[in-house]
Protein backbone atom coordinates (compact mmCIF):
# COMPACT_ATOMS: atom_id res chain seq x y z
CA UNK A 1 0.00 0.00 0.00
CA UNK A 2 2.82 2.67 0.92
CA UNK A 3 4.75 1.95 -2.27
CA UNK A 4 1.91 2.71 -4.15
CA UNK A 5 1.28 5.83 -2.28
CA UNK A 6 4.81 7.10 -2.49
CA UNK A 7 4.79 6.54 -6.31
CA UNK A 8 1.49 8.38 -6.74
CA UNK A 9 2.95 11.24 -4.86
CA UNK A 10 5.68 11.50 -6.74
CA UNK A 11 4.00 11.05 -9.82
CA UNK A 12 2.24 13.92 -8.71
CA UNK A 13 5.39 15.96 -7.53
CA UNK A 14 6.44 15.41 -10.93
CA UNK A 15 3.55 16.40 -13.06
CA UNK A 16 3.50 19.81 -10.77
CA UNK A 17 7.26 20.80 -11.08
CA UNK A 18 6.55 20.06 -15.58
CA UNK A 19 3.94 22.13 -14.98
CA UNK A 20 5.64 25.13 -13.29
CA UNK A 21 8.43 24.99 -15.46
CA UNK A 22 6.19 24.97 -18.52
CA UNK A 23 4.46 28.31 -17.01
CA UNK A 24 8.05 29.33 -16.40
CA UNK A 25 9.29 29.18 -19.75
CA UNK A 26 6.08 30.78 -21.22
CA UNK A 27 6.59 33.56 -18.76
CA UNK A 28 10.11 34.22 -19.92
CA UNK A 29 8.80 33.95 -23.56
CA UNK A 30 6.08 36.77 -22.87
CA UNK A 31 9.12 38.65 -21.38
CA UNK A 32 10.95 38.17 -24.49
CA UNK A 33 8.22 39.08 -26.85
CA UNK A 34 7.16 42.47 -24.84
CA UNK A 35 10.84 42.94 -24.97
CA UNK A 36 11.29 43.19 -28.60
CA UNK A 37 7.73 44.76 -29.02
CA UNK A 38 9.51 47.49 -27.44
CA UNK A 39 12.70 47.55 -29.37
CA UNK A 40 10.74 47.47 -32.12
CA UNK A 41 8.59 50.88 -31.31
CA UNK A 42 11.81 52.38 -30.18
CA UNK A 43 13.19 51.90 -33.52
CA UNK A 44 10.10 53.07 -35.38
CA UNK A 45 10.16 56.09 -32.97
CA UNK A 46 13.25 56.86 -34.59
CA UNK A 47 12.83 56.75 -37.84
CA UNK A 48 9.48 58.68 -37.65
CA UNK A 49 11.84 60.94 -36.54
CA UNK A 50 14.63 60.54 -38.96
CA UNK A 51 11.51 60.85 -41.75
CA UNK A 52 10.80 64.16 -40.39
CA UNK A 53 13.51 66.18 -39.84
CA UNK A 54 14.64 64.95 -43.37
CA UNK A 55 11.14 65.96 -45.10
CA UNK A 56 11.63 69.47 -43.15
CA UNK A 57 14.79 69.82 -44.49
CA UNK A 58 14.01 68.53 -48.15
CA UNK A 59 10.44 69.25 -48.71
CA UNK A 60 10.14 69.69 -52.23
CA UNK A 61 11.74 65.74 -52.81
CA UNK A 62 8.86 64.30 -50.22
CA UNK A 63 6.54 63.63 -53.52
CA UNK A 64 8.16 62.02 -56.62
CA UNK A 65 5.24 63.47 -58.77
CA UNK A 66 5.88 67.02 -57.19
CA UNK A 67 9.60 66.96 -57.84
CA UNK A 68 8.92 66.15 -61.33
CA UNK A 69 6.45 68.38 -62.71
CA UNK A 70 8.63 71.96 -60.49
CA UNK A 71 12.06 73.00 -60.34
CA UNK A 72 13.28 74.47 -57.59
CA UNK A 73 15.18 77.75 -58.09
CA UNK A 74 17.84 76.77 -55.84
CA UNK A 75 19.49 73.01 -55.97
CA UNK A 76 18.31 71.60 -52.86
CA UNK A 77 21.77 70.19 -51.21
CA UNK A 78 22.34 66.91 -50.62
CA UNK A 79 21.26 65.70 -46.76
CA UNK A 80 24.54 64.03 -44.92
CA UNK A 81 23.85 61.03 -43.37
CA UNK A 82 25.13 62.42 -40.00
CA UNK A 83 23.30 65.33 -39.56
CA UNK A 84 21.00 65.79 -36.66
CA UNK A 85 20.10 61.98 -37.51
CA UNK A 86 20.56 59.30 -34.95
CA UNK A 87 24.47 57.66 -35.25
CA UNK A 88 25.01 54.54 -37.79
CA UNK A 89 24.81 52.36 -35.22
CA UNK A 90 20.94 53.12 -34.54
CA UNK A 91 20.24 53.14 -37.62
CA UNK A 92 19.06 50.16 -40.00
CA UNK A 93 20.99 51.37 -43.14
CA UNK A 94 23.66 54.08 -43.78
CA UNK A 95 22.20 54.07 -47.50
CA UNK A 96 20.52 57.43 -48.16
CA UNK A 97 17.64 57.34 -50.20
CA UNK A 98 18.17 58.30 -53.85
CA UNK A 99 14.53 60.25 -53.30
CA UNK A 100 15.56 62.07 -50.24
CA UNK A 101 19.48 63.24 -51.84
CA UNK A 102 17.85 64.14 -55.32
CA UNK A 103 18.83 67.70 -56.24
CA UNK A 104 17.16 70.03 -59.15
CA UNK A 105 20.44 69.23 -60.91
CA UNK A 106 19.42 65.17 -60.56
CA UNK A 107 15.91 66.30 -61.78
CA UNK A 108 16.79 68.49 -64.74
CA UNK A 109 19.27 65.72 -65.97
CA UNK A 110 16.78 63.08 -65.72
CA UNK A 111 14.37 64.65 -67.66
CA UNK A 112 16.85 66.02 -70.48
CA UNK A 113 17.66 62.34 -70.53
CA UNK A 114 14.28 60.90 -70.66
CA UNK A 115 13.16 63.10 -73.45
CA UNK A 116 16.38 62.20 -75.46
CA UNK A 117 15.34 59.09 -75.44
CA UNK A 118 11.80 59.66 -76.54
CA UNK A 119 12.99 61.81 -78.96
CA UNK A 120 15.32 58.99 -80.30
CA UNK A 121 12.65 56.41 -80.35
CA UNK A 122 10.61 58.45 -82.53
CA UNK A 123 13.43 58.27 -85.02
CA UNK A 124 13.76 54.84 -84.29
CA UNK A 125 17.95 55.43 -84.19
CA UNK A 126 20.25 55.57 -81.36
CA UNK A 127 23.40 56.93 -82.26
CA UNK A 128 26.32 57.53 -81.36
CA UNK A 129 25.57 61.02 -79.99
CA UNK A 130 22.44 60.08 -78.30
CA UNK A 131 24.70 57.38 -76.34
CA UNK A 132 27.31 59.76 -75.20
CA UNK A 133 24.60 62.37 -74.25
CA UNK A 134 23.19 60.19 -72.09
CA UNK A 135 26.23 59.08 -70.67
CA UNK A 136 27.17 62.52 -69.85
CA UNK A 137 23.60 63.35 -68.78
CA UNK A 138 23.73 59.92 -66.33
CA UNK A 139 26.38 62.14 -64.35
CA UNK A 140 24.10 64.22 -63.03
CA UNK A 141 21.33 61.67 -61.76
CA UNK A 142 20.97 59.19 -59.14
CA UNK A 143 21.20 55.40 -59.52
CA UNK A 144 17.57 54.85 -59.39
CA UNK A 145 16.80 57.86 -61.74
CA UNK A 146 19.67 55.75 -64.26
CA UNK A 147 18.15 52.56 -63.63
CA UNK A 148 14.73 53.70 -65.02
CA UNK A 149 15.92 55.45 -67.60
CA UNK A 150 17.79 52.12 -68.78
CA UNK A 151 14.55 50.02 -68.31
CA UNK A 152 12.93 53.15 -70.96
CA UNK A 153 15.95 52.68 -73.75
CA UNK A 154 15.82 49.09 -73.31
CA UNK A 155 12.00 48.44 -73.67
CA UNK A 156 12.48 50.92 -76.64
CA UNK A 157 15.64 48.73 -77.78
CA UNK A 158 14.17 45.57 -77.37
CA UNK A 159 10.80 45.92 -78.40
CA UNK A 160 12.42 46.68 -81.54
CA UNK A 161 11.26 50.07 -81.81
CA UNK A 162 15.24 51.79 -81.89
CA UNK A 163 17.86 50.12 -83.89
CA UNK A 164 21.07 50.84 -82.06
CA UNK A 165 23.39 52.65 -84.56
CA UNK A 166 26.39 53.52 -81.82
CA UNK A 167 29.51 51.10 -82.07
CA UNK A 168 30.18 49.77 -78.33
CA UNK A 169 28.35 50.93 -75.38
CA UNK A 170 24.97 52.21 -75.51
CA UNK A 171 25.05 55.27 -73.16
CA UNK B 1 73.43 9.19 -93.77
CA UNK B 2 71.86 8.04 -90.38
CA UNK B 3 71.42 11.87 -89.79
CA UNK B 4 69.64 12.21 -93.04
CA UNK B 5 67.29 9.71 -92.07
CA UNK B 6 66.46 10.56 -88.58
CA UNK B 7 65.81 13.58 -89.63
CA UNK B 8 63.00 12.82 -92.77
CA UNK B 9 61.96 10.66 -89.54
CA UNK B 10 61.24 13.76 -87.45
CA UNK B 11 59.44 15.96 -90.11
CA UNK B 12 57.31 13.05 -91.20
CA UNK B 13 56.46 12.97 -87.22
CA UNK B 14 56.38 16.59 -86.95
CA UNK B 15 54.20 17.54 -90.07
CA UNK B 16 51.53 14.84 -89.27
CA UNK B 17 50.98 15.37 -85.43
CA UNK B 18 47.75 17.16 -84.76
CA UNK B 19 48.37 20.42 -82.92
CA UNK B 20 48.25 20.27 -79.27
CA UNK B 21 46.43 23.58 -78.60
CA UNK B 22 42.97 22.34 -76.40
CA UNK B 23 39.66 22.47 -76.78
CA UNK B 24 38.40 26.01 -78.64
CA UNK B 25 34.69 26.73 -78.82
CA UNK B 26 33.32 29.47 -81.17
CA UNK B 27 29.92 31.30 -79.35
CA UNK B 28 29.23 34.24 -81.52
CA UNK B 29 26.29 36.35 -80.20
CA UNK B 30 22.82 35.08 -80.66
CA UNK B 31 19.96 36.90 -79.36
CA UNK B 32 16.42 35.51 -78.76
CA UNK B 33 14.03 38.59 -78.21
CA UNK B 34 11.34 36.31 -77.85
CA UNK B 35 12.70 34.30 -75.19
CA UNK B 36 14.47 37.63 -73.65
CA UNK B 37 17.44 35.88 -73.69
CA UNK B 38 21.09 36.68 -75.54
CA UNK B 39 24.29 34.40 -75.25
CA UNK B 40 27.84 34.12 -76.88
CA UNK B 41 31.51 34.21 -75.77
CA UNK B 42 33.08 37.84 -76.14
CA UNK B 43 36.70 36.31 -77.71
CA UNK B 44 34.49 34.92 -80.55
CA UNK B 45 32.01 38.39 -80.54
CA UNK B 46 35.67 39.99 -81.04
CA UNK B 47 37.22 37.51 -84.00
CA UNK B 48 33.93 37.20 -85.58
CA UNK B 49 33.91 38.14 -89.67
CA UNK B 50 31.70 40.78 -89.04
CA UNK B 51 32.09 44.26 -87.89
CA UNK B 52 28.70 44.26 -86.09
CA UNK B 53 28.20 42.09 -82.92
CA UNK B 54 28.74 42.25 -79.41
CA UNK B 55 28.26 41.19 -75.49
CA UNK B 56 29.03 42.47 -72.17
CA UNK B 57 27.76 43.90 -69.10
CA UNK B 58 28.70 47.33 -67.43
CA UNK B 59 28.70 47.72 -63.42
CA UNK B 60 29.13 51.08 -61.62
CA UNK B 61 28.80 52.66 -58.21
CA UNK B 62 28.92 55.07 -56.26
CA UNK B 63 29.59 55.33 -52.19
CA UNK B 64 26.14 55.72 -51.21
CA UNK B 65 23.91 53.11 -53.44
CA UNK B 66 23.67 49.60 -54.68
CA UNK B 67 26.24 48.99 -57.53
CA UNK B 68 23.71 49.10 -60.88
CA UNK B 69 24.51 46.40 -63.88
CA UNK B 70 23.50 46.66 -67.54
CA UNK B 71 23.93 44.02 -69.88
CA UNK B 72 24.37 44.34 -73.55
CA UNK B 73 24.47 42.61 -76.53
CA UNK B 74 23.56 43.03 -80.33
CA UNK B 75 23.91 39.79 -83.17
CA UNK B 76 25.51 39.85 -86.26
CA UNK B 77 22.12 40.87 -87.95
CA UNK B 78 22.40 43.72 -85.48
CA UNK B 79 19.26 42.76 -83.05
CA UNK B 80 20.57 44.62 -79.76
CA UNK B 81 19.22 44.11 -76.18
CA UNK B 82 19.81 46.06 -73.06
CA UNK B 83 18.72 44.78 -69.57
CA UNK B 84 19.78 46.27 -66.05
CA UNK B 85 19.50 45.59 -62.55
CA UNK B 86 20.72 46.05 -58.81
CA UNK B 87 20.47 42.00 -57.70
CA UNK B 88 23.78 41.45 -56.15
CA UNK B 89 23.95 37.97 -56.92
CA UNK B 90 23.62 39.20 -60.22
CA UNK B 91 26.12 42.44 -59.98
CA UNK B 92 28.27 39.22 -58.24
CA UNK B 93 28.04 37.24 -61.55
CA UNK B 94 28.86 40.16 -63.46
CA UNK B 95 32.01 41.20 -61.37
CA UNK B 96 33.43 37.70 -62.83
CA UNK B 97 33.33 38.31 -66.37
CA UNK B 98 36.72 38.59 -68.24
CA UNK B 99 38.00 38.87 -71.98
CA UNK B 100 38.02 34.98 -71.87
CA UNK B 101 34.16 34.72 -70.52
CA UNK B 102 31.19 33.10 -72.30
CA UNK B 103 28.24 35.27 -71.33
CA UNK B 104 24.09 34.43 -71.50
CA UNK B 105 21.59 36.62 -70.06
CA UNK B 106 18.33 36.59 -69.75
CA UNK B 107 15.23 39.66 -68.43
CA UNK B 108 11.97 40.14 -67.64
CA UNK B 109 9.21 42.14 -69.21
CA UNK B 110 10.29 45.45 -67.28
CA UNK B 111 13.98 44.56 -68.65
CA UNK B 112 15.25 43.93 -65.52
CA UNK B 113 17.92 40.97 -65.95
CA UNK B 114 16.68 38.22 -64.33
CA UNK B 115 19.43 35.52 -65.29
CA UNK B 116 23.51 35.98 -65.75
CA UNK B 117 25.81 33.03 -66.51
CA UNK B 118 29.50 33.70 -66.87
CA UNK B 119 31.42 30.51 -67.91
CA UNK B 120 35.53 31.47 -67.63
CA UNK B 121 37.07 28.23 -69.64
CA UNK B 122 39.89 28.03 -71.26
CA UNK B 123 37.86 26.79 -74.30
CA UNK B 124 36.29 30.26 -74.62
CA UNK B 125 38.60 31.87 -77.83
CA UNK B 126 40.98 34.84 -76.79
CA UNK B 127 40.70 38.03 -77.83
CA UNK B 128 42.30 38.18 -80.77
CA UNK B 129 43.78 41.58 -82.15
Amino acid sequence: MKPALFSSLAALSLALAAQLGYSAGSQSKVIEIQRLLQRQEQELQTLRAEVTVLGERSPSCTSTAHAQTSLSPEPTRRVSPNDSIPPPSERTSAVIPDAISTTSENIAARMEASRLIEAAASTGQWTESDASQLHRLFQNTTTSDRRALIKKLAAAINGGTLRVLAKGRMY
Amino acid sequence: MKKMKWLVLFGIVAISSPSLAGLRLDEPVVVNVAIREALGSIGSARNGADSVQFIGCSIEADSSTDPLIACFAKDETGTSVLCTSSAPRLVAAVQAITSLSFIDFQWDSDQSCTFVYVVNASFNPPLAP
